[in-house]
């Protein structure tokens, strides 16, 4: 995308200034979404994002800026700009770029930078909406979307760097809503991946509306849930936001380096129960939140966060393994050119144990099954996180009794990873978006069913 | 308006005509600079130009939507290809139209856009002195989220009708997250603040409520679950609002989202409640003189004395409800023609702020999980917060690690008390009185 003429120059143009690291970040963006209501096509909208991020590294100070102009002379302007007040002697520039080329591990065929098929995606969206409005005369509105992008980056750095990536994301969601007299309640369904189109083959959109509306149909008829501190039982799939936000985001160096998470200082201690051992892993084929390289242009790898309850490993990039000694995994990450990248997650997990589903509902006298979860928030300081269930059922005497609505766990990282208790075999995973310091990148969260013995429930009865 | 920007807008509505369609097209630029410091060094300095142009064109009665960051005119045409391409995808929209309007519009610099000569230096010491002093204080351990930043946006509108408006302003923020520790309890504390210029910024505002609130919040433990009365401060009742807003939009009506589609005419809040959006407040930050078709602003009642009295429209939404725009048109370079209130506000009642707080009540300083512990839907909600138990206004108990709940539908019924100050939320893009709801199920010991 960048003649690599033009990156050479500017590169060296940052050292000669006396930066101790200097990297391009050159993006070029398709997005594509379509959006229906019921069984009417709502929107079409697409758009080109194109723009090249400039980083310069002082010691530990970054500086940041970035363009949608790709010509010498206005990202030769941005260096000096920002490298106007850490200018030190000038350092010897030259060398070439080594090319580094990644094996595609995504493979990808109906991307939108070639022929992509509207028509289907319109009729899957409908069927889906169809199927949903025809499951109970309660469903009276449903809402579908499309999402697909093409992500293609280029990174030049000033360690001879130069390397490329292209990221094609697809996400397909149905949401259905259930109505009877003034009560309204939503039911959702939504799967993606690191892919094009082709993800059609494995989803049925029948299936898709069933699920939508079921949901949608469960809530409708869910009662306020009680509160106060009780066993939970999280479902697989995306129950695992419950790791990702109360541990995931306190092991990256964004918040290890500063010392603002609680886990900065536990490298090798115990911080959960036995049972859990969780993974970060940014090479699953296929995945909604791999990657082949980081935004550094580092290849990704799988990072071993937690075995049997011990800490193993941070997430860490390379601004975080310059201020905290630890060797980089591939975790730098960011939205898109606009932002410096930093360490995120990508797929992260709770690893499959070896107990039933059945046997953690059987074993709470009174509690909650949270099927399914929304999302969640974390204060990486004090560990205090919460997050929503979006579907969930009191437990009392071992048995399901019934639905409950408006259902909010909170508790803190360090403590409620002592106290799951048992962990299922049917391990899932499911796709979001995850936001923080380097703006919102797609990730994977999972785990098979887990215990919490013992967690916060904030309801409204 | 540079000549530049004009003749882009020329060439991207000549493509617009030669294929039959109508127009309009939005050009953001916008410059920014955010600094931020750890343990007294600049960590970070980031500074940014960047653009964008957004077209929405109409043809044969179906809308299509599409941007583009490059400006080069191979981008900009491949642009309005791919719209009217979306737009052969979509459904007919016989109500939305390119408004007829002519007109030649410009916002006010003299206060949108006022002269600001702080220096970058001026600003990295700025930041510097605030987390030095904040992390001076008592119990404050580090700052690790802290920034100041300036940035000045511009905004070109055309339209194939003939419309140019133009509106440019300029804004600075500061903020700084405090961590406090004491005998092995952690506590944080936020606090931003926002100006036109720099000089509206107030570092010790900054320091004094972090280290106050990080202070306290050491000492906060769970309360006994139970209902409680529930005053909102004054930054997170607006933010509870802003979730809701959607049943003011006669877009959401019209789509059937809108839990208050079929409630106009009808009493849906306390009979205290009288909520007006007036978007020509001058010292909020969300003044608008126009909308994004170009239509001028005025005050809009939505809900007097309890009743329901007027959705927000745009041009398209009024077409559909056989009513006119109220002028609130909204659409960004990426998306396609909404609504958007601009300065949403709540009467004071006349409920002194003593008798607000007379006997006990859960005062909420910081509330959790907004993006995700709300239905918009059924108005079910649940949500982590912290803040203070006070009686008579006086503190009984520092609390954090609860939750509260509630249904928002029906706590804007049950309202125990509105006080008589109306205080702005600190991007001053919201004005709201002290609330006294009753009776929210709070979830702790």
């Amino acid at each position: 995308m960048l003649k690599v003429s033009v990156a050479r120059s500017v590169v060296d143009h940052g050292v000669f200034l006396g930066a101790d690291f200097v990297e391009l970040f050159v993006e070029r963006h398709y997005t594509h979404n379509i959006s229906t209501l019921s069984d009417k096509v709502k929107s079409v909208q697409s758009g080109i994002d194109f723009g090249i991020g400039v980083r310069l590294v002082f010691g530990t100070k970054v500086l940041y800026g970035y363009t949608n102009k790709m010509d010498k002379d206005e990202l030769t302007r941005i260096v000096s700009a920002l490298a106007t007040k850490d200018r030190r002697d000038p350092k010897i520039v030259g060398g070439s770029f080594n090319f580094l080329k990644f094996e595609d591990q995504h493979k990808a065929k109906f991307i939108l930078s070639q022929q992509f098929p509207i028509e289907d995606k319109i009729n899957f969206l409908l069927k889906a909406s169809g199927k949903a409005d025809s499951m109970n005369d309660k469903i009276s509105q449903t809402r579908g979307s499309c999402m697909q992008r093409e992500q293609q980056v280029e990174i030049f750095n000033s360690e001879g760097l130069h390397s490329q990536d292209v990221r094609n994301y697809i996400r397909v969601a149905m949401t259905a809503i259930a109505s009877e007299g003034s009560e309204q309640a939503t039911g959702s369904w939504n799967q993606g991946g690191l892919l094009g189109w082709e993800i059609s083959d494995s989803l049925n959109p029948e299936e898709a509306g069933e699920e939508a509306a079921r949901q949608a149909l469960v809530n409708i008829s869910a009662k306020a849930c009680p509160s106060g501190n009780m066993p939970v039982v999280i479902g697989n799939g995306f129950g695992g936001v419950i790791f990702h936000e109360a541990c995931g985001h306190l092991l990256e160096t964004t918040s290890v380096a500063k010392k603002s998470s609680v886990f900065h200082d536990k490298m090798g201690e115990m911080i959960a129960s036995t049972v859990v051992s969780a993974v970060d892993d940014g090479t699953m084929v296929n995945e909604w939140g791999s990657i082949n390289i980081d935004d550094e242009g580092m290849a990704t790898q799988k990072t071993q966060l937690i075995k049997d309850g011990k800490l193993t490993s941070f997430l860490v990039d390379r601004i975080g393994s310059e201020q905290t000694g630890f060797d980089r995994t591939g975790s730098g990450r960011r939205q898109n050119y606009k932002f410096a990248p930093a360490s995120r997650m990508r797929n992260t997990f709770i690893e499959a144990g070896n107990d039933n589903l059945e046997d953690m509902i059987l074993s709470m006298d009174k509690g909650i099954y949270a099927s399914s979860m929304a999302g969640g928030s974390v204060n990486p300081g004090t560990g205090e996180f919460n997050f929503s269930a979006r579907e969930a059922y009191y437990v009392e005497d071992g048995k399901t009794q019934y639905p409950v609505k408006a259902a909010t766990l909170i508790s803190t990282g360090p403590e409620v990873l002592k106290e799951i208790s048992m962990v299922g075999k049917d391990f899932a995973l499911a796709c979001g978006m995850c936001g923080s310091v380097s703006g919102a990148v797609p990730t994977t969260v999972g785990q098979p069913a887990i215990k919490v013995d013992n967690i916060l429930v904030g309801g409204n009865a | 308006m540079k000549d530049s920007t004009r003749n882009k807008a020329s060439f991207v509505f000549d493509k617009v005509r030669a294929k039959g369609a109508t127009a309009d097209l939005i050009i953001d630029e916008g410059q920014s600079l955010n600094l931020k410091v750890f343990q007294g060094e600049l960590s970070e300095h980031l500074m940014s130009s960047a653009q964008v142009f957004g077209v929405r064109t109409i043809k044969n009665g179906k809308v299509g939507i599409a941007h583009s960051e490059a400006d080069d005119n191979d981008a900009l045409e491949y642009m309005v290809d791919e719209a009217l391409n979306n737009s052969s995808f979509s459904e007919d929209e016989p109500n939305e139209l390119i408004l007829a309007n002519k007109d030649s519009l410009r916002t006010d610099d003299s206060l949108l856009f006022p002269k600001d000569e702080t220096s970058i230096v001026e600003k990295i010491n700025f930041i510097t002195d605030l987390e030095t002093e904040l992390c001076s204080k008592d119990h404050i351990k580090s700052v690790p989220y802290n920034s100041v930043g300036s940035s000045q946006s511009q905004r070109s509108y055309f339209s194939t009708a003939g419309l140019e408006a133009f509106s440019r302003s300029k804004s600075s923020f500061a903020y700084a997250y405090g961590l406090a520790e004491k005998e092995g309890k952690n506590a944080v504390a936020f606090k931003a603040m926002y100006g036109r210029c720099f000089s509206a910024l107030d570092k010790n505002k900054i320091i004094e409520h972090v280290s106050t609130v990080c202070g306290t919040m050491l000492k906060g433990v769970p309360l006994k679950s139970g209902k409680y009365d529930v005053v909102f401060d004054s930054e997170n009742l607006p933010q509870v609002v802003a979730i809701f807003t959607q049943i003011f939009s006669a877009k959401s009506a019209k789509d059937g989202l809108n839990p208050w589609r079929n409630k106009l005419g009808e009493v849906v809040t306390n009979k205290g409640v009288t909520v007006v959006d007036r978007p020509r407040l001058k010292e909020g930050y969300g003044y608008k003189l126009f909308d994004s078709e170009g239509v001028a602003t005025k005050d809009l009642v939505l809900v007097d004395k309890g009743e329901f009295k007027s959705f927000i429209h745009n041009s398209s939404t009024a077409q559909h409800y056989k009513t006119v725009t109220t002028g609130h048109g909204a659409r960004s370079a990426r998306s396609g023609l909404g609504v958007g209130l601009h300065q949403l506000t709540i009467n004071p009642g006349d409920v002194t702020e003593a008798d607000l707080t007379s006997g006990e009540y859960l005062e909420v300083t910081k509330l959790d999980g907004l993006h995700s512990g709300a239905n918009v839907i059924s108005g079910d909600f649940s949500f982590g917060a912290s803040g203070y138990l006070k009686k008579d206004g006086k503190l009984i108990q520092v609390v954090r690690g609860i939750t509260v709940a509630g249904n928002f539908y029906d706590m804007l019924k049950d309202i125990n008390a509105i006080g008589d100050t109306a205080y702005w939320n600190a991007s001053k893009s919201v004005q709201m009185p002290l609330i006294r709801f009753s009776k929210l199920a709070i979830s702790g010991v």
